[in-house]
């Protein structure tokens, strides 16, 4: 009985011991981005205006293009 | 979401380009049918345009300096806005700069080019005339017109136009011409089309993302097409020197609400020191421009807001 007894401990020990290491070791919380997009308004052609912002490197969605000095074809 | 984002990539204008529609799967066929329609305007723009092309129209009327001469409709329309914005940005494009191109060593197509020093033209005289009547041109004898400064902006903005009238109730598109886009309508998130900007000095991969519901972002700048000895040369040229431009900056990207006037003017500025390019953009709220100074410091100039990103130094108009 002691013997069974001290295998539930030990486990138990084990246990604890992989919960403090696991906690101790958790990833550093991701650094929330500045609050930086700024919303500005252009005038269209036809006196429509539309939307431009724009925001800090870090922005959470994948954009949809890069813009960028157009290098030669691959 | 409105389904998802349909997408073509394919080679023309010397670059990578990218035509995609939001559509759902119940409509394939349409976002099909769109794309068929924007990759054979990119293809039909890159024929009237390229002056690597023996056959273009472009080439026909270069060769034919000082007659007039038939030309495809898209031509004559590039050749419009070209000379509009030659007026609108006091010469620093200039469509007739192709003999300074030449003369410095961009004398065929970029893949093709030789390692040689670069020279100025003998008589180099900016601002060339270049004659229009519907469906006609005629440029001044000896004379030579190149578009890559909007030809790919120009081609983004039929591009969208194509797709729109190929398929009236797309949802949205974009298109990207090796970095020059164009967008309209709604990505399949509903938000704004983000664009990233590309940071020219290789630090990190981008500066910021623009956000725009309907426009367009052009990057000009003097970090990509390097060629000649060590890659010392590049194709920017100044229109008021003939000769590569020493001033300016590394790279400038441009939102407005047309690509013809983004790519145009991001032309422009690229050959502009910042203090010509904040004079300049001064009578334009309708455009805006990021300016990344060859030592890694940006501007915002006009109405983009100066924001975020740590290179961002200068300070906002």
């Amino acid at each position: 009985m002691r013997r069974v007894w001290a295998t539930v401990v030990s486990l138990w020990m084990v246990l604890a011991i992989v919960a403090v290491l696991a906690w101790t070791r958790q990833p550093p919380a991701a650094v929330p981005s500045r609050p930086v997009a700024t919303a500005l308004l252009v005038r269209g052609k036809n006196g429509t205006t539309q939307r431009v912002v724009v925001v800090g490197a870090a922005t959470s969605a994948a954009p949809h293009a890069t813009t960028q000095a157009s290098p030669p074809a691959p | 979401m409105i389904g998802r984002l349909h997408s073509v990539s394919f080679r023309a204008m010397g670059t990578a380009c990218a035509v995609s529609v939001t559509a759902r799967e119940a409509d394939r066929l349409l976002a099909d049918r769109a794309l068929r329609a924007g990759s054979a305007e990119v293809e039909a723009c890159e024929r009237a345009l390229s002056r690597f092309d023996p056959a273009s129209d472009l080439s026909r009327l270069n060769r034919a300096s000082g007659q007039w001469v038939a030309i495809d409709e898209r031509l004559e329309r590039a050749l419009r806005a070209a000379l509009r914005i030659r007026t609108e940005t006091a010469g620093r494009f200039d469509p007739t700069i192709l003999p300074a191109l030449v003369a410095a060593g961009y004398d065929r197509s970029f893949e093709l080019l030789e390692e040689r020093p670069a020279r100025t033209a003998a008589r180099w005289r900016a601002g060339a005339g270049i004659d229009l009547s519907p469906g006609r041109a005629r440029i001044e004898r000896g004379a030579a017109v190149d578009l890559g400064g909007i030809g790919k902006g120009f081609a983004a903005a039929r591009t969208l136009a194509a797709m729109r009238a190929a398929w009236p109730a797309l949802p949205g598109a974009i298109v990207d011409l090796g970095g020059d886009i164009a967008a309209g309508g709604t990505p399949p998130d509903r938000g704004p089309w983000r664009i990233a900007v590309a940071d020219p000095t290789g630090r990190r991969p981008s500066l910021g993302t623009v956000l725009i519901d309907e426009g367009a972002v052009a990057t000009s700048g003097r970090n990509a097409r390097r060629f000649g000895p060590g890659r010392s040369l590049h194709h920017l040229i100044d229109p008021a020197t003939g000769a590569p431009a020493s001033a300016g900056p590394l790279a400038v990207t441009v939102v407005a609400p047309d690509a013809t006037n983004a790519e145009g003017h991001a032309t422009a500025l690229a050959v502009s020191t910042l203090a010509q390019a904040r004079a300049h953009l001064a009578g334009r709220p309708d455009v805006a421009a990021l300016y990344v100074e060859p030592s890694g410091d940006t501007h915002a100039i006009g109405a983009l807001p100066l924001v975020g990103a740590p290179e961002q130094t200068g300070a906002a108009r």
